[in-house]
């Protein structure tokens, strides 16, 4: 052997437990990867075994806007039609006003205020959600009916306003990181070439930003979709479709509003708590929707765009 | 105290008639100038004036803050948080540290080449356009100017065939030298350049600077350099800073001379600063 050769065999020797220990952090990611996966396929499957009961059942008036468990309609268009009008109008509210106190406070650069801001919401977003709720029953909903001269503000557009309020915090740090991730030295060149300040933020701000303002855009409108106590505290539960239909003055009902009241009152196994059961298996798949869309905007490299 | 916070002191505003008059035979001029990160003061008490036609180089050795000065020129420095100043900057006949009509204004007739190149995130295209926004330009008048740019800037050659390639592919070098025609298409005044050749081979060296040469024929132009040979065929005039205070300025033939500060001759000599 000669002594090159042994002094490779050396380096092998000696390099083996380095590649041991980098084989198991390996094995441990992609462990805990399958694992995630695994249990989101679990939740779904189960889902899905235990809405079998109302899917096999003939008439059963799923895509439907009757609800009545006492003669086997179960129309879940209502409460579905509800998550989505109180997602859209906390979407309405949310966004313009977070979006633009996001660049004030990013293109100010005044970083004191900006640590400020940022803490404060950080505070507003770990309020739990009940607390939201007994704020929406005890002022805002007065408020509102007030404003548009109802006997009783639990309405669509409380419950909107309330998750709007909500979403508002998370929305704003996620899309004021987005704003701020961008180096100030694109700012300092675009000025030095006699740009304005609303062109250097239009064409050269924006434009890298936006993968992160569409991924925050998305976690927040799951968030929304998701919010039970709060919502089911303002909205009224009236299982009927506005009418008109995009009226946000009337009564109405969310997904996770008739989950939160019924699911106590429905027998296990009961064609009824397979029917809310199966409410809640449109919902997850909704989210997990959103949350795949806004993981695929978020790690895009703004290069790409 | 009031000084650090970017208040001129009041002397130098009544004095403003006398010296705007002094100031039509200098591009730039610089009185009692001081400028701070913090309270950390980097720049202190520095007068000089640059001449409306003509190089000068500004030489020092590394962080004495002639990035800082030239960012001040053309007032980009008040993007940076905490940085603040003293004194009085006039560009072009006006004061640009207060009461400046328009910053934007001031920067379109000051072109900048930043230390580090930085490309904008969209086609080699795109950024040269950047720069002549506002200006109610036709197409092929735009893609004129921008020709004739990029050709100064000895990049055309390369880049001719791919103009709509994104800029983030071109190489360092080549983005630097975009950079330097991206702030030639502004056909500024004063065109400040941060080491504009650092990081580019010896060939497109010489045309940079044979571009800063006759470029120096109509407007000011200000360099930094570390590059001393560089320093001695291009300039006219050469200022020599050291620990934020002008050691000693001139022009190139006095400074390349024997008749120079001890200082300036070790730092240019020997290429080390002993102050
Ligand atoms: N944003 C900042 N905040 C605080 N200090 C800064 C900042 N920028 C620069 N400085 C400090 O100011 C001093 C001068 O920096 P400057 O960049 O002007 O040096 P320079 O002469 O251009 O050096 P070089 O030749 O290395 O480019 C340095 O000591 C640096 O640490
Ligand atoms: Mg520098």
């Amino acid at each position: 052997m000669s002594a090159t050769s042994a002094l490779k065999a050396k380096a092998l020797l000696k390099a083996k437990p380095a590649s041991k220990r980098r084989d198991a952090t390996k094995a441990y990611c992609q462990g805990s990867a399958v694992l995630s996966i695994v249990i989101v396929s679990v939740i779904l499957l189960t889902l899905l075994i235990q809405s079998l009961p109302v899917l096999m059942s003939g008439d059963n008036g799923l895509i439907g806007t009757q609800w009545n468990p006492d003669e086997g309609q179960f129309g879940i268009i209502a409460p579905l039609f509800g998550s989505v009008f109180v997602m859209i109008i906390a979407t309405v509210i949310a966004f313009p006003i977070g979006l633009l106190t996001a660049i004030y406070i990013s293109e100010t650069r005044s970083s004191k205020l900006r640590r400020l801001i940022k803490s404060i919401l950080e505070l507003l977003a770990g309020i739990p959600s009940i607390v939201y709720g007994l704020i929406g029953v005890a002022y805002l909903n007065i408020w509102v009916a007030d404003l548009f001269d109802l006997q009783s503000g639990r309405i669509i557009l409380t419950a909107g306003i309330l998750l709007g309020i909500m979403i508002l915090p998370t929305f704003l740090t996620l899309t004021e990181d987005a704003l701020s991730a961008v180096p100030q030295r694109y700012r300092e060149n675009a000025k030095s070439l006699g740009m304005y300040r609303h062109e250097v933020f239009k064409d050269i701000i924006f434009p890298q930003a936006k993968v992160g303002i569409a991924g925050a855009g998305l976690l927040a409108l799951g968030r929304a979709l998701g919010e039970t106590m709060a919502v089911m505290l303002v909205i009224g539960s009236l299982d009927r479709l506005p009418s008109p239909l995009f009226n946000p003055l009337s009564s109405g009902q969310t997904i996770t509003s008739k989950l939160g009241r019924e699911v106590g009152e429905s027998a296990f196994g009961s064609v009824h708590f397979s029917a809310l059961v199966f409410m809640s298996f449109i919902l997850v798949s909704i989210t997990i929707a959103l949350t795949i869309l806004s993981h695929y905007f978020l790690t895009r490299k703004p290069s790409d765009v | 105290m009031s000084d650090m916070h970017g208040k001129p002191q009041l002397a130098l505003v009544e004095n403003s008639a006398s010296a705007e008059a002094a100031a039509q035979a200098s591009a730039v001029q610089i009185r009692n100038f001081s400028a701070y990160y913090g309270k950390n003061c980097i720049i202190s008490d520095v007068s000089l004036d640059l001449p409306e036609k003509g190089v000068t180089c500004l030489l020092g050795p590394s962080g004495t803050g002639k990035s800082t000065l030239l960012r001040w020129i053309n007032r980009i420095n008040e993007e940076t948080e905490n940085a603040s100043f003293s004194g009085n900057i006039n560009v072009l006949g006006l004061d640009v540290l207060e009461g400046y009509p328009d910053v934007t204004e001031l920067r379109r007739r000051t072109g900048m080449v930043f230390q580090q190149p930085c490309v904008f995130p969209c086609s080699i295209y795109d950024n040269m356009l950047m720069g002549l926004r506002n200006r109610k330009l036709s197409k092929s008048e735009a893609r004129a100017i921008i020709e004739q740019s990029l050709k100064s800037a000895a990049i055309w050659d390369e880049i001719a065939h791919r103009l709509e390639d994104p800029a983030t592919s071109l190489s360092l070098g080549q983005q630097q030298r975009l950079c330097i025609a991206r702030a030639l298409v502004l056909k500024p005044s004063i065109l400040l350049l941060d080491e504009p050749t650092a990081s580019i081979d010896p060939v497109s060296s010489r045309a940079i600077e044979d571009l800063v040469i006759s470029l120096g024929e109509d407007i000011a132009v200000v360099m930094v350099t570390h590059n001393i040979a560089q320093t001695k065929r291009i300039s006219d005039h050469v200022i020599f800073l050291c620990d934020g205070k002008i050691v000693e300025q001139g022009t190139r033939k006095h400074m390349f001379s024997m008749r120079s500060c001890e200082k300036t001759r070790t730092y240019i000599t020997e290429e080390f600063c002993d102050c």
